[in-house]
């Protein structure tokens, strides 16, 4: 039974529904899910078990007490679950998990009318609650294979964008980024597992590819163009594998499409803009959350800026 | 389409499988560069128990000696190395770093069969050339407990004077803590104590652990809960000698205090000392001290966190300071007041920047003629000298060193020093049963890492055997 359950638009069935789609990007997060095993060892599993657990019982439950049509067996709670077990680093706090699972599933998603109607990616809004709230779980990152067996004894160490941003060094070789062997949140520091997710996806015509390029593109043409010791001078290997980008552009920022392309690029571009800034200017080294937020929110603006295609009226 | 799911999936499993191949291989070739696996290729027969021995993760006997792993912090990040001895627990048979996220190219090469090979069939402890070895070998936990017990019998029943006083720990801990002691004392009673540990930037440990970003155990009091109860004991039994002490620092005099608490005790007993009067205040060293014309440098031996190693220039003449200056320069030559002018080192957006604060406390001094205007609180922030807000014992000490050369209070040239310090060594060398090993040129922070490491490791298994 793979009928979707489809409440707003759009309205033309295809054969990728709801469900399809977001079991194919669950499926694509699993080499990430592996990966974060390996890295930072069973806690991994654990955690993100936990997480898409209480998401798909917090989607369930809302929807049977609200009386709406329950559609938590569609996988898109499955994967807000994963992605954001993704971000937390593999320290936090289980009741943390719990809590922002909680918000994103409750305020962000179902408050705002379920899939397609909340006006933010849910993953991020989650994330960006504890950051905000209780910082200091969840900035705990651990280099890999690190954690001891008593748990938590483990020294916490600076991403290499955090060591960077502060004036050390990376610490870590560009190949290290890429593969993974980097300190960080769960999902994000094997570029190279997640990629393999990504071109899964595209190879299944689930995504669309054209939005993580541009928003890849603009953060690392920005950081470079705009460098730390002058124009020119930034780092692109460090700042495109050394955090969180490739998981933002691959599994977050393509949360919202957009019907026409240049209304795609136009967000992706400023999404970039917004990450590159707050990596250039502020005092965080990432700044992926706030970007594709920061989006997120203005799509309704953008979508104003270009002239849409309206069907049934004679050109002026 | 269901054709295409599962050549998608088929696709995406073996991929994944090949994208494992590469990061697990690319591990191993990492490990394997860094040295052969003889320390490993002995069979463990029997663990040795290595509870409350800080920094050694595992212990073994094995069929021709012992292997022990140890962790160390590095220049980046921890260590960890596995170390063989023979059956006498003393003679190294090999040594095998695991685990290192040290600077590539730099210290990396500890885990390098150059470095590692020189510690196969050599006798513990090992030292890098200047390296105090006895020092070294001592746990700081041993050195402290007897001076304590010295310490609280001169304390018992001396009348304390009134006053508020405060202690601090010389050198920040291998966190990058500076602990600090305060008490104060009325109508010659403990009236108010206080504990707390600050880093560089001032963070202090009582905040961190209170929001979280200092955390020991799960459940449990936090670092500031516990160093208040410490507090409060103190004051309410207005003596030290409560407080009873395992082989690791621990107490169970009070409720719920699992850290290590020598340091409190150490520094709780100064200010007592100063209190009683045992102890006298800080002076000025230098006051009335004649000056020698010439010009003298000091400069830290070991760049800080940040690479900088700071560097002070006092040039006197006619017996007083006409000119100061601090500085810091990195490895590379890059220079932190220039850095602080063109925006590459800022501390606050407004304020002054590092290069103006440097030359406010430089041109302070010549003013003053004397370091002893220069106040510092906990953090080593100074409000003597207006607009100047960055930790200032880095200066005070630097100057200090420059003032000892100058009024020839420590006649001792940082050059001429060096020479009695390499005969000492050399002494040393007559007299040791350690082996001396050759630092890593470039990675002294590493090597040292390493061989302090190797060291523990062996004062392990000298408790153990």
């Amino acid at each position: 039974m793979n009928q979707t359950k489809t409440f707003s638009g759009p309205h033309i069935r295809t054969a990728n529904t709801t469900r399809n789609i977001m079991l194919h990007v669950a499926i694509s997060l699993m080499p990430a899910l592996l990966g974060s095993i390996y890295f930072f060892g069973i806690r991994s599993l654990y955690i993100t078990g936990l997480s898409v657990t209480v998401c798909v019982l917090t989607e369930y439950i809302w929807q049977k007490l609200a009386k709406k049509p329950v559609t938590a067996g569609d996988f898109s709670a499955v994967v807000t679950g994963i992605l954001l077990a993704f971000n937390m680093p593999v320290t936090a706090p289980l009741w943390v998990i719990v809590a922002a699972d909680v918000f994103s599933i409750l305020v962000v998603k179902q408050m705002f009318g379920g899939i397609g109607c909340n006006f933010a990616n849910p993953a991020l809004m989650g994330r960006l609650l504890t950051m905000v709230v209780w910082p200091g779980t969840v900035m705990q990152y651990v280099a890999p294979r690190t954690l001891t067996a008593s748990g938590f004894d483990a020294v916490s160490s600076a991403t290499v964008l955090g060591a960077v941003k502060n004036g050390g060094e990376a610490g870590y070789s560009y190949l290290q980024m890429l593969l993974g062997e980097t300190p960080g949140a769960l999902g994000e520091t094997s570029k190279l597992l997640l990629l393999v997710g990504f071109a899964y996806m595209c190879f299944m015509g689930i995504v669309n590819a054209e939005a993580a390029l541009t928003y890849i593109g603009t953060v690392v043409l920005l950081t470079f163009v705009f460098g730390p010791s002058g124009l020119f001078t930034g780092d692109i290997l460090l700042n495109l594998f050394g955090g969180g980008l490739i998981l933002g552009a691959c599994y977050m920022l393509t949360d919202y499409a957009f019907a026409s392309r240049r209304g795609r690029l136009l967000y992706a571009v400023t999404a970039g803009v917004i990450t590159a800034a707050i990596r250039i200017f502020s005092f965080y080294p990432e700044g992926i959350c706030f970007g594709i937020l920061t989006a997120n929110c203005l799509a309704g603006a953008l979508s104003l800026l270009h002239k849409k295609h309206v069907y049934g009226v004679k050109k002026a | 389409m269901k054709n295409k799911e599962v050549k998608g999936i088929l696709a995406l499993v073996v991929v994944t499988a090949l994208s494992f191949g590469v990061i697990i291989g690319s591990k191993s070739l990492a490990i394997s560069a860094g040295g052969d696996s003889a320390a490993q290729s002995a069979e463990a027969l029997e663990e040795l128990d290595v509870s409350g021995a800080e920094n050694i993760e595992k212990a073994s006997k094995t069929s021709d000696g012992y292997l022990v792993t140890v962790r160390t912090k590095g220049y980046v990040g921890d260590i960890v190395m596995d170390v063989a001895f023979d059956e006498s627990a003393s003679k190294i048979t090999g040594v095998q770093v695991v685990e290192q996220s040290e600077t590539d190219g730099l210290g990396s090469k500890i885990a390098e069969a150059e470095f590692l090979d020189q510690f196969k069939g050599v006798e513990a402890p090992v030292y890098l050339p200047g390296m105090d070895v006895s020092a070294e070998t001592d746990s700081a936990e041993e050195e402290a407990a007897p001076e304590e017990a010295e310490d609280l019998s001169i304390l018992e029943g001396a009348s304390l004077a009134d006053g508020t006083y405060e202690a601090k720990t010389e050198a920040p801990d291998s966190n990058g803590f500076i602990d600090v002691v305060t008490l104060t004392v009325k109508d010659g009673a403990i009236t108010e104590a206080s504990w707390d540990a600050v880093t560089e930037d001032g963070s202090k440990k009582s905040i961190m652990s209170e929001n979280g970003e200092y955390t020991m155990t799960e459940d449990g009091l936090t670092w500031k809960e516990q160093a208040e109860a410490l507090a409060s004991a103190l004051i309410e039994n207005q003596s030290l000698s409560f407080l009873n002490t395992d082989a690791e620092g621990k107490t169970d005099a009070v409720s719920g205090v699992s850290i290590s608490v020598n340091g409190f005790i150490d520094l709780a007993a100064q200010c007592m000392k100063q209190a009683a009067g045992l102890e006298d205040a800080p002076a000025d060293p230098f006051a009335g001290a004649t000056l020698t014309d010439g010009t003298y440098e000091a400069k830290t031996e070991a760049p800080d966190s940040n690479g900088f190693t700071d560097v002070v220039t006092l040039t006197v003449k006619d017996g007083a300071i006409t000119e100061a200056s601090w500085d810091a320069v990195t490895e590379d030559g890059s220079k932190k007041s220039i850095m602080s002018e063109n925006g590459e080192y800022t501390m606050t957006e407004d304020g002054l920047t590092w290069k103006e604060q440097a030359e406010a406390l430089a041109s302070a001094l010549i003013e003053n003629q004397s370091l002893s205007f220069l106040n510092t609180d906990a953090e080593g922030k100074t409000d003597a000298v207006s607009g100047v807000s960055i930790s200032v014992n880095g200066f005070i000490d630097l100057a200090t060193r420059c003032l000892e050369e100058a009024s020839g209070i420590q006649a001792s040239q940082p050059e001429a020093e060096e020479a009695p310090e390499e005969e000492a060594a050399s002494e040393e060398t007559a007299d040791m049963t350690g082996t001396e090993i050759d630092a890593i040129s470039g990675a002294t922070m590493s090597s040292t890492a390493a061989v302090t490491g190797i060291n523990e490791a062996y004062d392990f298994l000298q408790t153990v055997k």
